[in-house]
């Protein structure tokens, strides 16, 4: 089958149009998948997969939620065929930290250290740990409404998913993060659940 | 269901703001009688801090321009000529990430023992096998293109650098190079992880064009570049 092409002129403008937004694209790849290299591989396969709708791009008012919507669409599609959960997880490095460390040689160490520091950095790797075991679209609703700060109606209008769908979906994904994180479930169900 | 799995089970509404107000005062008024309700109020808050303050990176620049000129490349020229398709499609043939660096020194350099001979008349494959000594989550790979080549379907792209995991053993990385013109210089190659580098260079030349001709293509160029360590 014959490729749409787009012309060089054409090429220019789809890069116009997605170079603002690709910043958001990738930090929002990373939240839903853990790691810089599936985040990276997520954004090129969601840009492979615009270039050919430019015009349908020219067209859209607001492009930010709309290639946020495409992102969440292939993540979701892509994670399934793949079968990628409960691994993948990856820590960034905080500010000071050695570039290139191995994220595990980040985990909590024996030595004596600032609690505070210690204990912030248990969660994170065990969040990190949890967040893998969630299913592509809990996962997904998680990064955008508790990492990213959208709300439910947003999401909902983003999605295009009903927000009692989402709200649901979101609960359970908390009852899963509580579980693998050993915290005391917050009702009966979670405790079925887990 | 009791008073305390009634309360909990409405702990994430509370928190979330979805209550109205008889509902969260009834939240409230068992809080303030319950230190078990309490805690989980208080790790529930938790969870949602650590969420909230879950550290994300700044793409790569070059990773960036490499993925848009990869976007426009693969429709450009179909899926069978990939752009940069030879390092990505290499990220995720490789696939998966690193285990070279089994030795004490934070840096090792392969030198350049061999010289490439190109055609210079077409793209030629040249591959570069990484051996692992293990499977590698989340290696750094890096590559340095020299001035009269260019990656195929990335023209004027002169570094470039990606993250793949590396499987257990030979990883291949197929680069397919265009010359621009006659010239000899080192392509370099590089693996991070750990804190640790390999490094190797191969030096890549393409002579002037012959008067006669002798000087036949060579793809499919195969040059085993880093040995484990």
């Amino acid at each position: 089958m014959r490729k749409k092409s787009v012309s060089g002129g054409s090429a220019a403008e789809f890069e116009s149009l997605l170079r603002p937004h690709l910043r958001h694209l990738y930090q929002t790849a990373y939240r839903f998948t853990g790691t810089r290299a599936d985040a990276e591989d997520l954004v090129q396969d969601v840009l492979v997969k615009l270039y050919p709708r430019l015009s349908e791009l020219r067209t859209v008012d607001q492009l930010r939620p709309w290639v946020t919507r495409v992102l969440y669409r292939v993540f979701v599609d892509e994670w399934r065929r793949r079968g990628r959960r409960g691994e993948q997880v990856e820590a960034v490095a905080e500010e000071g930290a050695e570039t290139g460390a191995d994220p595990m040689d980040r985990l909590p160490s024996v030595s004596p250290g600032p609690e505070e520091e210690t204990q912030s950095s248990l969660i994170r790797t065990r969040l990190a740990a949890a967040l893998g075991t969630l299913n592509p679209e809990q996962r997904a609703v998680v990064a955008l409404h508790d990492m990213e700060g959208y709300t439910l109606e947003e999401l909902s209008s983003l999605l295009d998913c009903p927000t009692g769908t989402l709200k649901s979906r979101l609960h359970r994904a908390r009852a899963r993060l509580r579980v693998e994180l050993d915290m005391e479930p917050l009702s009966a169900l979670e405790r079925v659940e887990g | 269901m009791n008073r305390c799995e009634h309360i909990a089970h409405r702990l994430d509404d509370y928190l979330d703001g979805h209550l109205d107000g008889a509902g969260r005062d009834a939240v409230e008024v068992h809080l303030n009688g319950c230190a078990d309700c309490r805690r989980r109020l208080a790790e529930a808050r938790d969870l949602r801090a650590a969420l909230r303050a879950w550290p994300v990176p700044e793409p790569d620049p070059a990773f960036l321009r490499q993925a848009l000129e990869q976007a426009k490349g693969v429709h450009r020229r179909g899926p069978s000529r990939p752009v940069l398709a030879a390092a990505l499609a290499a990220t995720l043939a490789l696939g998966l990430a690193l285990g070279l660096f089994m030795g004490t020194s934070d840096t090792s350099v392969e030198p350049s023992v061999q010289v490439v001979v190109l055609s210079g008349e077409h793209t030629e494959t040249v591959h570069l096998v990484f051996h692992a000594t293990r499977a590698v989550p989340d290696a750094e790979i890096q590559l340095s293109i020299p001035a009269h080549l260019e990656l195929s379907g990335s023209p004027g792209v002169r570094d470039l650098r990606w993250h793949a995991e590396l499987s257990e053993g030979a990883n291949l990385l197929a680069l397919p190079l265009a010359a621009l013109h006659a010239g000899e210089d080192y392509l370099e190659a590089s693996i991070n992880y750990n804190g640790k580098e390999q490094r190797v260079r191969v030096a890549l030349r393409v002579p002037h064009a012959p008067a006669d001709g002798s000087a036949g293509p060579r793809s499919g160029l195969h040059f085993e570049s880093i040995d484990p360590v």
